[in-house]
Formats: structure tokens, sequence, C-alpha cells
């Protein structure tokens, strides 16, 4: 690459150039003592459609202006374009065409890149820019042979076939032929050539070179095992044709049975696999450290000509894949590129904010079938609570009146023993009087059924399996009520009246429920009504339908009202007025009454005692 | 002092309990009157009779420990057995303490129900002899005259004719024929019998200056 032309017409050129050198040499001594223009002029040896030109210079010219942000440095870059012009006489124009071009313009420095521009500007600064320092790179090879000036300094970069067959044997350590790709070596690798006896007898050299492309794509495609292609550039091929070196690449790579060594960054991620590379941004960058050195005010003489840092070994894993070559065989320092990343490697983030959003939706849907279970375990219990006060509260109800209940069995009771027992006698008498004794027996089963309902009546009023809510004649479950309460009301002295609707008021709701309504609203209104002497010990239960759709149910006592302040709270559970209350009974009723869609208030009479009212909807079916 | 039969007066306002008491004790051989509640036995009261109320405790209207009150006042001596559903302890102890002679529990057995009657009539027996005793010697004493029975209070005090004079402020023989005749009216021989009619009849339990009838 940096030996492009041969040493022949490099020596013609510095005849000529050596000229016109001396004349200028005298303003080239005044101008070191100034401090350097801030300027860079970039001179090629190739063409500037070349990529690894743009590469390179891109890389130098982002590294001069962010390196120089205070003082901007104007750079300025020449294409010698040898490769297409190497005419005796181009050196010659070249020289005017600059000499005319950059009258009145200062240049600071000079970059060279390639051993013709080199050589060019080592011939032709005296004249053009004497005393202009530069700053080159070039093929070991040509620089070891000069004698250079102390103002030009650079770094060395050699290409090398010994490399690429090193490169090729680690690929393939069975190496036994290294297929020569690219245009004749004297025009893409001079220096190649003179290495080529050194190569030994264990490999043996497959020539590929100046070939046309469709030959070359042919005979890569049947290489023989043990082979390793070595790619340097073609720009004509055999046929003529034009390339860019890269396409060439590209063209014939995918022919290839054999992997493909390369020496430049440009090849690497177009079917080869890699080796000791030139990477042009590396090279760009070192050599725009170099220049900033000496424009900011370095000696050049401090700068030492050394290696080029540029030169590593890059490789494309996609084709140490395809060709199964282990990275360890690689060189230490190898870097790979174009890896194929796994998809964790690639989209890591992305995945890891799924995983996330996966994780928390499942905790959220987790959360709430649990939240759902314990809402719905806590609902049971509160509903098994519910029933299970609900009975209780009954349970206290009942002991209030169980000795009516006792009265009310015992009555029967009683008069079927004293009937047995009269009966007893009446059989003993001689003769026995069978009518009355038929009597007697008739009664004595009227009395036991009398006793059975007692029973029935109890038991409906103790049991416990919460019946589902049915339509019930509204009517029949106060009359129930008032039938179980009226023994109850005798004893306390208190009247109690029910004051019903002619017709049926069917409702839908548990019937031992709203009895148990009618019972705790019709006993609180006896307490109440305790304080007062007995004519005035009143309790009035009414039932009414109003609009034809909602019942209205009022139970009023003669008591002294509920005070003021208890009012609202009245129907909270556990807030009671009586001393023994629970404080349950009115908390269960409103429970009921709201269960079944209706609603209870309460309200003290302006001439005394308080109205417990209760609504419940009018069911249309009527009951049988 | 009569040969007509007890009667039982069964107050109870539950008509089956009461036919059926009825019938048990007409079979066991006792006048029945029945009341359907304490209003119509106070209309209808008893008389003098041998007989028993067997009143129920838990009624509409008046109950049975008011009815007991109500006879109370009305100076009725006929013994009561209360009969109850439900023995509740405070009701009974009020109803024993009123002067009720039992109180049973329904259902009642025939033996114990009987036992009770018949010794509430037994005990009715006794306060009608007691109080015919009474009312013989207080038709004795009746017979004093005023004078006579201011002599006859201080004679069973144990006074002499000497302080009797003196108090009354009349001659002592005067006194003494006053005591002959408070002596004859009674029917009495000795001071001692004398002193036993006056503590039936109360005299002693009145205060000395009171001379009026017991």
């Amino acid at each position: 690459m940096f030996g492009i032309y041969c040493m022949a017409q490099l020596r013609a050129m510095r005849r000529l150039l050596i000229v016109a050198m001396t004349a200028a040499l005298a303003p080239a001594i005044c101008a070191a003592a100034e401090p350097p223009p801030r300027s860079v002029l970039i001179l090629d040896h190739e063409d500037p459609g070349r990529y690894f030109y743009g590469a390179y210079s891109a890389a130098f010219r982002t590294t001069v202006r962010t390196g120089s942000a205070e003082a901007p440095i104007t750079v300025y870059a020449e294409n010698m374009d040898r490769g297409r012009f190497d005419g005796p006489s181009y050196p010659e124009l070249l020289h005017t065409y600059f000499k005319e071009k950059y009258r009145g313009k200062d240049i600071g420095i000079i970059v060279t890149v390639g051993v013709p521009a080199l050589d060019f500007i080592l011939n032709a600064r005296a004249n053009l820019w004497s005393g202009v320092p530069v700053v080159f790179v070039a093929a070991e090879g040509f620089v070891s042979q000069l004698k250079l000036p102390p103002d030009v300094t650079g770094r060395t970069a050699q290409l090398s076939l010994r490399d690429m067959v090193d490169t090729a044997r680690g690929l393939e350590p069975r190496l036994a032929q290294i297929a020569l790709v690219g245009d004749p070596l004297e025009r893409a690798r001079p220096s190649f050539q003179r290495e080529l006896p050194t190569l030994g007898p264990q490999v043996k050299l497959i020539d590929l070179t100046g070939l046309p492309m469709a030959e070359l794509r042919k005979r890569v495609a049947v290489l023989p095992e043990r082979t390793v292609i070595a790619y340097t550039d073609i720009y004509v091929d055999g046929a003529g044709v034009n390339y860019d070196p890269r396409d060439a690449m590209v063209a014939f790579a995918e022919a290839a049975n054999r992997p493909i060594v390369v020496d430049a960054e440009s090849y690497i991620g177009l079917g080869g696999v890699g080796g000791r590379v030139i990477s042009p941004g590396l090279l760009g960058d070192e050599l725009a450290r170099l220049a900033l050195r000496i424009l900011n005010g370095e000696g050049v003489a401090n700068i030492p000509v050394a290696k080029s840092e540029s030169v590593k070994p890059i490789f494309d894993e996609r084709q140490l894949k395809r060709w199964k070559i282990s990275e360890a065989s690689l060189p230490e320092d190898s870097e790979v590129r174009f890896r194929e990343l796994t998809a964790w490697a690639q989209y890591h983030t992305q995945i890891l904010i799924a995983f996330a959003a996966v994780l928390l939706q499942s905790a959220i849907i987790f959360g709430l079938l649990l939240e759902r279970r314990r809402r719905h375990a806590a609902e049971l219990e509160s509903r098994g609570r519910l029933a299970q006060v609900m009975h209780m509260n009954r349970g206290a109800g009942l002991s209030a009146i169980s000795s009516s209940i006792a009265h009310e069995l015992n009555q029967p009771l009683g008069a079927i023993l004293s009937n047995a027992q009269a009966a007893e006698i009446l059989l003993r008498q001689n003769p026995p009087d069978l009518e009355l004794i038929g009597t007697i027996l008739a009664d004595i089963c009227k009395s036991d059924q009398r006793a059975g309902e007692v029973i029935t009546h109890l038991r409906d009023l103790l049991r416990k399996n919460d019946r589902d809510p049915e339509v019930v004649n509204l009517n029949d479950v106060i009359m129930l009520a008032v039938e179980i309460l009226v023994p109850e009301a005798n004893t306390r002295g208190v009247k109690l009246t029910a004051n019903l609707d002619p017709n049926p008021l069917p409702v839908r709701i548990n019937p031992i429920h709203l009895q148990q309504v009618i019972l705790n609203l019709a006993l609180n209104g006896m307490d109440a009504t305790a304080s007062h002497s007995p004519g005035d010990r009143q309790v009035a239960i009414r039932a009414a339908v109003i609009n034809n759709v909602t019942i209205k149910v009022s139970v009023a006592d003669s008591g002294s009202g509920i005070p003021a302040d208890k009012l609202p709270r009245i129907f909270e559970p556990f807030f009671t007025t009586k001393e023994k209350g629970t404080g349950l009974g009115l908390a269960i009723a409103r429970t009921i009454i709201e269960r079944s869609g209706g609603q209870i208030s309460v309200e003290n009479r302006p001439n005394g005692g308080a109205v417990f009212r209760f609504s419940l909807p009018l069911v249309k079916e009527l009951v049988a | 002092m009569t040969t007509a039969p007890p009667v039982v007066h069964v107050v109870d306002d539950d008509a089956s309990f009461r036919t059926a008491i009825a019938r048990l004790l007409g079979a066991s051989g006792y006048e029945v009157a029945l009341y359907g509640s304490a209003s119509e036995l106070l209309e209808k009261l008893p008389g003098g009779a041998l007989g028993c109320i067997l009143l129920d405790v838990k009624m509409s209207g008046l109950d049975g420990p008011q009815l007991q009150e109500r006879l109370g006042e009305l100076g009725n001596r006929l013994p009561i057995v209360f009969l109850t559903g439900h023995g509740d302890v405070p009701t009974s102890v009020r109803a024993i303490k009123a002067g009720a002679e039992d109180f049973l529990t329904k259902p009642v057995a025939k033996k114990e129900l009987l036992a009770a009657i018949e010794r509430a009539l037994n005990r009715y027996e006794e306060i009608r002899d007691h109080d015919s005793r009474i009312a013989a010697l207080q038709s004795l004493v009746s017979r004093l005259t005023p004078r006579e029975k201011e002599v006859f209070a201080l004679v069973v005090r144990g006074k002499l004719n000497k302080q009797i004079a003196h108090e009354l402020d009349i001659a002592e023989r005067t006194i003494k024929a006053h005591r002959q005749q408070v002596m004859e009216k009674c029917e009495v021989q000795t001071l001692a019998e004398l002193v036993l009619i006056a503590e039936r009849l109360g005299i002693l339990a009145a205060p000395p200056g009171n001379h009026g009838q017991p």
C-alpha cells in the first residue's frame, strides 16, 4: 500500500527535485524560529475515493478538531493518485501546481501518507514549503533506507507476507498452501515479492494474482485442503475491469472454499477472516496527535520515528465460526468483531424489562388472587358471624320470653294431665261415665296438638340454618310474632296490638329473620314502657301498603322515647341504651331489612314514645 | 258446721285447663266453681262455705298475686293454692309471704294437687273454727255496759279493786258489784278464765287507757 511504485521511478523523481530544492533553501532557514502556522497539509499518495483515505482522513480531522478547540487548525489535503498518474513528468507538474495553489497559504506541518508522498515531499519541500516539518507514515523498508532530516519524523507500518502466512498458520495449523489473491504483486505489494524466497519449503504459493474475476471465483472455489487465501487488493482485474478492492473482495470471497486472511482493516467484515491489519481510524488519530504535538511547539527532534500502533490483529467472528476456527488459536491481543451477540447480549435490557414486567404482572395477579381469596374468606367469615350473632341474639330474645313459652307449653300439658287423671277416676266408677270420658279424651287430643304447635313455633324460632328468602305474607309473620309475644306482653302488663292490612302483604325475605326483627322491635318497645304505670304500657304494630310498591311496618311504643343524642347511633352494633342490652338487636334488624331491599328508621313520637319504621318492597306474587 | 261438700274455686284464663281441672276435682268428690278471670271471681265473691281458691299465676287482666292482694283487702279468708306454668322464684316467694297455702307447678299430679287442696280446706276449717270462737266471746263481752267494760279491762290487767276505784273515781264497793256482773255476763267463774277471754279478743294488746272493743 505504501510501496505502490517501483524504486526506479522514485530515483528519477528525486533527481528532478534536487534542483528546485537548492533554490528554496534560504527562506527555510529563516522560518525555523517562528511558531508554526496553525495549518496542516495532508499529502496522500492515492486517489481520494479510496476507503482507506476517507477513513483515516476523517479520523485525523476529528482528532485535530477536538485537540485544537481554542486555536483552530486548517487542514488541507492533496491526493497524488499515483496509481493512475505515474508519468515521468508528474512530480514536476505537481510541484508547479502546489507552488501556484499554495501561494500565500502558510502551512504549519505536512503529513504524508505512503512512500511516494514522503518521497515527493522530501524532494520538493525545500522549494515548496521550506522548513515546514513533516510527519509521515510509510513502509518501514523504505524509511529505513533514508537519512531523514531532523524536522521529519513519523511512523512506519510494514505490511508483510510473513505476517499473512503466520496468521494463516494460526487459522490452519497444518497449512500447506497459501493462495495469493490480488493485483500482481509488483503493483499491490512490491515488498511481498522480496519476501517470496524466504517463505521456505513448508508453504507452497498458489498464485491467483492478476486473474479476471470470473476465473478467480472458479479457482478459489476448488482450492485444496490445508490452504488459506491471502488477499491484498484488486483495483483492476485480469480482464481490465476496475474495482473498488472492497467490492472485489466481496465478489470472490463468496465463492471461496477456504478462509481468507487480509492485511487492511477495511476488508474486515466483507468475507475475510481477518489478520494483522492496518486500521485507518487508528492511523488517522495517531498522525493527528503527532501533528498537534508539533504544532503546539514540541520539537520534532523529540519525536523519534517509531512503529505505527495502527496495526493490530482483528478478526471477524462470523468467519471464524464459518471455518470452525477457535478464538483460542488467535494472537493474544486480537480484537474480534461482528460477534453474533446472543439474544441476551443484544437485548439484555429489553429482556430484563420484559422479564421484570412479567414478574411484576405475575406478582400483581398473584396478589390479586390472594386478595380475592382473602376477601372471599372474610366474606364467608363475616356471613357466618352474622348468622351466629343473629342466632345468638334470637337466643337472647328467647330467654326473655322463655317463661311465656314455658307457660304456653305447660298450659296444655297441665290440661292433659288433669284430664287423664280425671278419666282414670271416672273409669273406676260403676258405671263409668263413658260419654264424659270420650269428651275428656277428645280434649286431651286437642291439648296435645296445641302443645305440638307451641313446639313447632319454638323450633321455627330456634332454627339455625338460614333459609333462603322466600315469598311470605308479612301479615302472617307479624301474627306469629304477636302470638309468641302476647304471653310476655301480658306478664309485663303491656297492651300489644297489631293493626294489619286486610290484604296479603307478600314480601321476599327469610321469614325467621323477619320475625326476629318484629320480635326485637316489639320487645324493645315493651322494655321502653316498663317504667310507666300498667295502663300506659302500649306497643302497637301496624302494617300497610304505600303506593302499591312498598310495605311499611311501624312498631310504636308508649315509652319515654329515645334520648335525642342517642337516636343517630341507635342502629350501630354494640350501641345500646339498655343496661343489659347486647347492642346487637337493632343492628341485626337493620342488616336483615337492608339485605332484603328495605330501610329502617326510628323517631320519637310527639306525644311520647318511639316509633320504629321499616319498609320492604312489595312482591307482585300473591301468597297462596 | 255444714254437710255441703267443700267448693274449689278455679281461676284460670285457659278454658281447656279449667275444664280438665274441674273434671279431676269433680271426679275426686269436690264441688267446683269455675272463673275465666280474676274479675269474674271478684264479681261472684264466694261466701263463707268450706272451700279454697285454685289460682293461675299468669292471666290477662289481674294476675294471681294481684287477685290475692285484692281478696286480702276485701277480708276474704278463703285459702289460696297457686298454680303456675312456669315457677319463678320471686313470684312464689311473694305469693307465700302474702299468705298463699301452696304453690304448684303445671302440669300438676293428682296426688299433689288433692293433697294441697285438702291442706287448704283443713286450714280453712281451722280458720273458721277460730273465727267462730272469737265471735262467741265477742258476743259475751258485747253484753257488758260501758262501765263494766272499763272495770273488765282493768281487772284483766291484774289491778286490785282499790286501785280500780281510785282510777275510775268511784267507791270500792261499787267496783266489787261491777266485777261480779262482768264474771256473770262472761260466763266465767275464775279471774284466769276472764284473762283468757281478754287475751283472745286482743284486749290485753290494746293500751290500758283504751277501753274500747277489740
